[in-house]
C-alpha cells in the first residue's frame, strides 16, 4: 500500500497537536491525565501512610472506606488509597518504560525491514506476522512462567519486547515509501546524506504514529501488567500496583469490595484518558493525510 | 463379645437399615451439597494427603474398627466395629485377632475377607509405593489369615497404641481390584479413578476440579446412610466456594473464617457451628541447604538464628489479626487437647531487642542502605514458600515478611498451586514454608513430622529435617508407658526439646467453624474428621428442597441383597 | 481465487512453523530444564517418563531436538501435562470447545450489539444519544476484561444472586435433569461469561463500525443515493452498511487475538472450564508442557480466524476477486 509521502511545510506534530487540542474532550482527557502522572509522581508527598506498612495488623485490617482510610485498609491493615497512590506510580513507570522499549525495538525493526528490502525484509515481515499470530498475553504467560522470579526490570523488558509489532509495520511503510518517492531520489542524486534524508523526511513522518502507538501502547501495557500481577505473575510483594491490589482483595471479593474497586476506577480512568488521547492523536493525524 | 450385641442393639433401633433393602420412608433420602475450595489428590487410602481426598475415602472404605468420639487411643476402649464385628487380644498382647462381618461387601459385590486385610497392611509397607502411611504402622509387624473371616495383626512388642496403630491409620482396600497393579502405577491408575470400597457410600464420579459425587450404598452391611447423595462441589477459590454456600448452591462450608460469619448471620437458613480441630499451624524452615541435602542450610543450619527469628516473632499479635478469637497461640508441634500436653510448655519469648542482638551477635550485620541484614557480603534473605489455596498461609507470610523486615530480614513470599508445594516439600527443597498439620487423635503421630524416621525415609513428612535423638527417645519412652503421668513427663521433655531447638515457629491451634444448612441434622463433629458421621446425617421430609428429590443409584448387580444379621 | 486461496494457506503454515520455532527457543531457552518438573516427578510413571525422552530426545544434541520437536508436533504432540496426567492435547482438547463456544457467542453478540451501536450513532450522529453511546463504549472499550468480571461476579451472583456462581455446570443437579433442564442449567451458567465478554467485544465493533460508516457516508455514491431522494435510512441500510461490511471483514479476523486474551481472564473469574482456565491453572502449577501447548493452540486458532477473515474478505470484494 503506497503511503504518499507528504511533504513537511510545518512541524507535524506542531499539526496535529493543535488539531487534538481543538476538541474539548482531548482537552479534559490531557487534563485527567496530567492529574493522574502527576499523583504518580507526588505519590510520596500525598500518600498518607506508608503502603508497606502494617501498623495494626489486628484492629486495622479490612477496614470499610472511612475518613481515615478513605480506600479502607487490606487484610494487612495497609492503607489502601496510599497503596493505590503508589501503585499509579509504579503502574505509569512500567507503562512508559515497557513502552519505550516497544517504540524503539519497533522503529528499528521496520526501518531495517524497510531498508534493507528485498528477501530480508521478505523474512522479517513473516516473523513480524507470526509474532502477531500470537496474542500478546499468551506470549507473556509462555516467558513469564519459565522464569519464575522476575524483577520490575525484567518484567518491563518482557512486556516491551512483546509490543511492538504494529509500529514496526508503520515504519517499515513509512520507510518503503520514502525509498521510492520521487525527491529523495533527485535529493540523493544531488548528494544529500542518507542521514539528512533520514532526518527531514522520515522521522518528522514517523513522529505522529510513533505518539500513536505511544499513547496507546502505554494503556495497554498498564492494562496488561495488571491482569499479569492478578494472576499471580507479575509484579510482586509488597510493592503496590493496580492489579496486585485487586489479587490481594481477590479471596474475599463479595466482603473487600473497596480492594477491587477503586484501584480498577484509577485504572479505568488512566486508561480512558490514554485511549481518548491517542484516538485524537490518529484522527488528526489521518485527517491531515 | 460387647461388640457384637452392641451392633445387634443399634440394628434393632433402626429397623430399616437392618434388612438392606432399600430404605423408604423415615429420614432417608436427601442430598448434601459441600462447597470446597480444594481439589483431592488421588482417592487411595495408602497415598491421599489432602483432607478432600480424605473425606471421599473415609466415606467409601471402612476401617476394621472406628476410634468413637472420645477418642481414646490407649487400648481399644471406646473403638466400635466396622468391617471387624469383634476382635480378640492375645494373652501376651503380641497379636490381635479382628474377626471380619460376614456380610461385608466390596461396591462390586465381593466380600471382604482377611486377604484384603492382609494386602492392605502389606502394600502401604511396601517402600515402591511411597505411602506416607508406612511410617505410622511400624509397629505392626505383619498379618496373618487363619482362614477368610479373620486377620491376625502381629506386633513386634506390646505397647499402650498398638490397637489404635493397628485400626486407625488405615481403612481396608480390595485386594482383587489392586493386586495387578505395580505400586508405582496405583496413582494414575484407573482404580484410583474410580475407588471401590465397602463403605456406606459408593463412588459415583470425579470430574476434576469441578465435582465428585458419591450415592449411599443402599445394600450395604452397616445399613443404608440417611443422606441419598453426596457431593462436592469443587470451586477455583475460597471466594467462589462460600458463595455457593451463601447463595444456596451448596449445603455445606467446612473452611468459614472469622469474618465470614457476619455474612453467614444475613442468612437467616444458614448456621454455623464450631468444633475444636486437630490441626496446629507453623513456619516451618528446611535445615538442611536445598540444593545440597549434604550440608546444613546457609542461615536456618544455625539454631542461634532460628531462635532469634522465634523472638522476632509477635505470635500473638499474628494470631489475633489472621484468626480473630478463633485460634489459640500454639505450644509446639502438639495441641491442647491431648492430655499429655502441658499447657505450661516454656516457650521463647517475643522480645525484638533480644533477637536484634543475636543477629548483631552471630555477625549477620545491618547495611545502611536498605537496613537488611549481611555477613560477608551474603544478605540475609529467604524464601517463604506457601499454598495459594490457603488465605490463612497466604497471610502469615505477608505478616512474617513485615515481622522479620523490622529485625532486618529479607523474607520473598511465593504463592504456588498445593500440589507444586507439596512436591517442594517432598523433595525438600524449599527455604521456609507455612504448614498446617491436621494430626491425628494420638499425639505420637508427631514423629511422623519431627522425628528421625519421618526425615530418613524418602517420602517422610518431616521436611525440614530436624533431626534430635534426644526428641525421638523421649516421644518414644513416652508411647511406650502405660502409666498416665510418666507420659505426660516425657512429652513434656521432648516437646521442650523441641521449641528451644525452634526448626519452626509454633504458631496457631485454631478451631474451626462449619456453615450449614439449617434443614441438615448434624451429628457430633469430630475433631478428628468432622465428616466421619456423615451417614448420620438426616433432612427430615417437611424441610427437603429441590435437590434432595434425587434417589440414591441403584446399586450395581452382584452387590444387591443380603442377610440381616 | 484458488491462487490466493493456497498462498494464504502456505502462509499461514509458515507461520505456525515460526510460533513452533519460538516456543522450542522459549523452552531451552528458560533457566533450568522445563522437563525437570516432569522427569524428577516420583508420581509420573516410567512408562510416561520413557516416551518424554524418547520423543524428545531429551539427551540430543538441541538441533536435533529441535527436529523431534518439529516432528512431534506435525503429529499433534504437545507433551505430557503432569498436573493432569494426561496428554497435552487431550487436556486441551477436551477444554477447547468451552472456549470455542464463549468466544462464537461472544463474536455473534458482539458484533450483533456493536453494529447496532453504531448504526444507531451514525444515525443520530451528533446528537446527545451519539455521544453519551460514544461515552459508554469508550467505556467499555477501556476496561481491563478481569476488572469487568470481577464486577460482573459481584453484581450479578453475589449481590442480586442471579446467575451461579461459576462452572459450565451445577455439579449437584446437572446429571439428574431432563434434558431441557440440562440445557438450561448450561445456558445460565454460560450467560454471564458470555455477557461479559460480549459487553467488551461489542464496544471494539461499535467503536470501529462507527468510524468506517463515517469513512463511508460522505462519498460520492452516497450523495447521489441522497439527491435522489432516499431517506436516511434507507441509505444507511443499503449502501453504507454494505460497503462498511468489509472492515466488518477485517475487524474479526483481527479480534480473534483480543478475544482469546478476554477468553482467559473470563474464564479464571467464572471459574470457565475452557482452555483459558486450563492455562492460567497450569501458571500455578508450573506445568511448562501445558502452558506452552496453549501458546500453540492459540496462535493456530488466530491464525486459522485471520485465514478465514482473510478468505471472507476476498470473497466479498469485487475488486479482490478480479485478482
Amino acid at each position: 500500500m503506497a503511503t504518499e509521502v507528504a511533504r513537511p511545510r510545518e512541524s507535524p506534530l506542531g499539526i496535529t497537536v493543535r488539531g487534538l487540542l481543538r476538541q474539548r474532550s482531548s482537552r479534559v482527557a490531557l487534563i485527567l491525565l496530567g492529574v493522574i502522572v502527576l499523583i504518580g509522581l507526588l505519590a510520596p508527598l500525598l500518600a498518607p501512610y506508608d503502603p508497606a506498612a502494617q501498623p495494626d495488623i489486628v484492629g486495622l485490617k479490612s477496614l470499610p472506606p472511612s475518613l481515615a482510610h478513605p480506600f479502607g485498609t487490606d487484610p494487612y491493615s495497609r492503607d489502601v488509597l496510599s497503596r493505590v497512590l503508589y501503585g499509579a506510580r509504579l503502574s505509569l513507570t512500567i507503562g512508559i518504560l515497557a513502552t519505550f522499549v516497544s517504540l524503539t525495538v519497533g522503529v528499528a525493526y521496520g526501518s531495517v525491514a524497510g531498508y534493507l528490502g528485498g528477501v530480508v525484509d521478505g523474512v522479517m515481515m513473516r516473523v513480524l506476522d507470526a509474532l502477531l499470530s500470537i496474542p500478546r498475553l499468551l506470549l507473556l504467560l509462555g516467558v513469564l512462567v519459565a522464569w519464575p522470579h522476575l524483577s520490575i526490570g525484567a518484567l518491563i523488558l518482557f512486556l516491551g519486547l512483546t509490543g511492538w509489532f504494529g509500529l514496526s509495520r508503520i515504519v517499515r511503510g513509512q520507510v518503503l515509501a520514502l525509498k521510492h518517492a520521487e525527491f529523495v531520489t533527485a535529493a540523493q542524486a544531488l548528494g544529500a546524506s542518507r542521514r539528512r534524508i533520514l532526518v527531514k523526511h522520515l522521522l518528522p513522518n514517523l513522529v505522529s504514529p510513533i505518539a500513536v502507538a505511544a499513547t496507546l501502547g502505554v494503556a495497554h501495557v498498564i492494562v496488561l501488567e495488571a491482569g499479569l500481577s492478578f494472576l499471580g505473575i507479575g509484579v510482586p510483594q509488597p510493592l503496590a500496583s493496580w492489579g496486585n491490589i485487586i489479587q490481594d482483595g481477590v479471596d474475599q471479593i463479595a466482603t473487600l469490595w473497596w480492594m477491587s474497586f477503586f484501584p480498577g476506577l484509577f485504572m479505568v480512568l488512566t486508561v480512558l484518558t490514554l485511549n481518548i488521547l491517542g484516538e485524537a492523536l490518529r484522527d488528526s493525524y489521518e485527517r491531515r493525510s | 463379645m460387647a461388640a457384637m450385641r452392641y451392633s445387634r442393639l443399634l440394628c434393632a433401633a433402626a429397623l430399616i437399615g437392618c434388612t438392606g433393602a432399600e430404605s423408604r420412608g423415615g429420614n432417608t433420602g436427601g442430598t448434601l451439597a459441600m462447597s470446597t475450595g480444594g481439589d483431592p489428590d488421588v482417592l487411595v487410602p495408602s497415598l491421599l494427603q489432602t483432607t478432600t481426598a480424605a473425606q471421599v475415602v473415609d466415606l467409601v472404605y471402612d476401617r476394621l474398627a472406628d476410634i468413637g468420639d472420645s477418642l481414646n487411643v490407649v487400648g481399644d476402649h471406646g473403638f466400635t466395629p466396622r468391617l471387624a464385628d469383634r476382635w480378640t487380644w492375645a494373652k501376651d498382647s503380641l497379636s490381635i485377632a479382628f474377626h471380619l462381618n460376614p456380610n461385608a461387601k466390596w461396591h462390586d459385590g465381593q466380600p471382604v475377607r482377611s486377604n484384603d486385610v492382609r494386602f492392605t497392611i502389606a502394600s502401604t509397607k511396601d517402600s515402591t509405593l511411597g505411602s506416607p502411611s508406612a511410617s505410622v504402622i511400624t509397629s505392626i509387624d505383619s498379618v496373618s489369615t487363619p482362614d477368610s473371616a479373620t486377620a491376625v495383626y502381629w506386633f513386634h512388642a506390646r505397647s499402650p497404641q498398638q490397637f489404635y496403630d493397628a485400626v486407625y491409620q488405615l481403612p481396608i482396600m480390595p485386594e482383587h481390584v489392586w493386586k495387578g497393579i505395580a505400586p508405582a502405577g496405583w496413582r494414575g491408575s484407573e482404580a484410583a479413578k474410580h475407588p471401590i470400597g465397602s463403605g456406606q457410600y459408593r463412588f459415583v464420579r470425579w470430574i476434576p476440579r469441578a465435582a465428585v459425587e458419591l450415592t449411599a450404598d443402599t445394600a450395604n452391611y452397616r445399613g443404608a446412610p440417611k443422606l441419598s447423595r453426596v457431593i462436592w462441589s469443587i470451586a477455583p477459590d475460597f471466594n467462589s466456594a462460600l458463595t455457593r454456600f451463601l447463595t444456596g448452591e451448596t449445603d455445606l462450608f467446612p473452611q468459614l473464617r472469622p469474618e465470614n460469619l457476619r455474612e453467614v448471620a444475613k442468612h437467616p437458613e444458614l448456621k454455623t457451628q464450631s468444633y475444636r480441630g486437630l490441626a496446629y499451624v507453623f513456619a516451618q524452615f528446611n535445615l538442611r541447604n536445598p540444593a545440597d541435602h549434604d550440608r546444613p542450610h546457609p542461615i536456618f543450619g544455625n539454631r542461634e538464628l532460628r531462635r532469634a527469628l522465634t523472638m522476632a516473632t509477635d505470635r500473638a499479635a499474628l494470631v489475633r489479626s489472621v484468626f480473630d478469637t478463633l485460634a489459640l497461640p500454639a505450644l509446639g508441634p502438639t495441641l491442647r487437647v491431648y492430655n499429655t500436653t502441658d499447657p505450661n510448655l516454656q516457650q521463647i519469648p517475643f522480645d525484638l531487642p533480644r533477637a536484634r542482638a543475636i543477629l548483631d551477635s552471630l555477625g549477620w550485620r545491618v547495611t545502611t542502605s536498605d537496613s537488611m541484614r549481611t555477613r560477608n557480603g551474603r544478605p540475609l534473605r529467604f524464601t517463604m514458600s506457601v499454598p495459594n489455596t490457603s488465605q490463612v498461609r497466604v497471610q502469615l507470610a505477608v505478616l512474617l515478611q513485615e515481622q522479620f523486615r523490622r529485625a532486618g530480614v529479607k523474607m520473598d513470599v511465593e504463592q504456588l498451586d498445593f500440589p507444586v508445594l507439596a512436591e517442594k516439600d517432598r523433595k525438600r527443597t524449599f527455604d521456609a514454608t507455612i504448614g498446617q498439620w491436621n494430626t491425628q487423635p494420638s499425639p505420637g503421630a508427631v514423629l511422623g513430622s519431627w522425628g528421625l524416621a519421618g526425615s530418613r525415609a524418602a517420602n517422610g513428612n518431616n521436611f525440614g529435617t530436624y533431626e534430635n535423638p534426644v526428641f525421638d527417645a523421649n516421644v518414644d519412652s513416652a508411647l511406650a508407658s502405660f502409666d498416665l503421668a510418666a507420659r505426660k513427663r516425657y512429652f513434656t521433655t521432648a516437646y521442650q526439646t523441641i521449641i528451644q531447638d525452634a526448626p519452626a515457629i509454633w504458631i496457631a491451634e485454631p478451631r474451626q467453624i462449619v456453615g450449614y444448612h439449617s434443614r441438615l441434622q448434624l451429628g457430633t463433629l469430630r475433631p478428628d474428621a468432622w465428616w466421619i458421621h456423615i451417614p448420620d446425617w438426616s433432612i427430615p421430609r417437611d424441610k427437603r428442597i429441590a435437590r434432595d428429590s434425587v434417589p440414591a443409584a441403584p446399586a450395581p448387580a452382584g452387590s444387591a441383597g443380603q442377610k440381616a444379621p | 481465487m484458488i491462487r490466493y486461496i493456497a498462498r494464504r494457506l502456505a502462509q499461514a503454515a509458515v507461520i505456525v512453523a515460526i510460533v513452533a520455532t519460538i516456543t522450542f527457543a522459549l523452552i531451552h531457552i528458560a533457566p533450568g530444564d522445563p522437563f525437570s518438573a516432569v522427569l524428577d516427578n516420583p508420581n509420573v510413571s516410567e512408562t510416561v517418563r520413557q516416551t518424554l525422552r524418547a520423543q524428545y530426545g531429551l539427551d540430543r544434541p538441541i538441533p536435533e531436538q529441535f527436529v523431534r520437536y518439529v516432528g512431534a508436533l506435525a503429529h499433534g504432540e504437545l507433551g505430557w501435562s503432569f498436573s493432569h496426567d494426561r496428554p497435552v492435547l487431550e487436556v486441551l482438547g477436551s477444554a477447547l470447545p468451552n472456549t470455542l463456544l464463549l468466544m462464537v457467542v461472544a463474536l455473534v453478540g458482539g458484533f450483533a450489539l456493536g453494529i447496532f451501536v453504531a448504526l444507531v450513532q451514525v444515525a443520530r450522529r451528533g446528537s446527545i444519544a451519539d455521544r453519551i453511546l460514544g461515552g459508554i463504549t469508550l467505556l467499555f472499550f477501556s476496561m481491563p476484561d478481569f476488572w469487568l468480571a470481577i464486577l460482573a461476579l459481584l453484581a450479578l451472583t453475589y449481590w442480586l444472586p442471579i446467575f451461579p456462581v461459576g462452572g459450565a455446570v451445577d455439579p449437584v443437579m446437572h446429571e439428574y435433569m431432563s434434558l431441557g433442564g440440562r440445557l438450561l442449567d448450561r445456558l445460565k451458567h454460560l450467560a454471564l461469561p458470555a455477557l461479559t465478554l460480549t459487553l467488551l467485544a461489542s464496544a471494539t465493533v461499535a467503536r470501529y463500525q462507527r468510524a468506517a460508516l463515517l469513512d463511508v457516508l460522505p462519498a460520492d455514491y452516497i450523495r447521489t443515493a441522497r439527491l435522489k431522494g432516499l431517506t436516511e435510512r434507507q441509505i444507511l441500510r443499503r449502501h453504507a452498511l454494505r460497503n462498511a461490511l468489509l472492515p466488518i471483514i477485517t475487524l474479526l479476523g483481527l479480534s480473534f487475538p483480543a478475544l482469546l486474551t478476554g477468553a482467559f481472564f473470563i474464564e479464571r473469574i467464572f471459574a470457565w472450564p475452557g482452555m483459558g482456565y486450563a492455562v492460567v491453572n497450569a501458571i500455578s502449577t508450573r506445568d511448562y508442557p501445558l502452558v506452552v501447548g496453549g501458546v500453540i493452540i492459540g496462535s493456530i486458532m488466530v491464525t486459522v480466524g485471520s485465514l478465514i477473515a482473510d478468505l471472507l474478505y476476498a470473497w466479498a470484494d469485487p475488486r479482490l476477486r478480479g485478482h
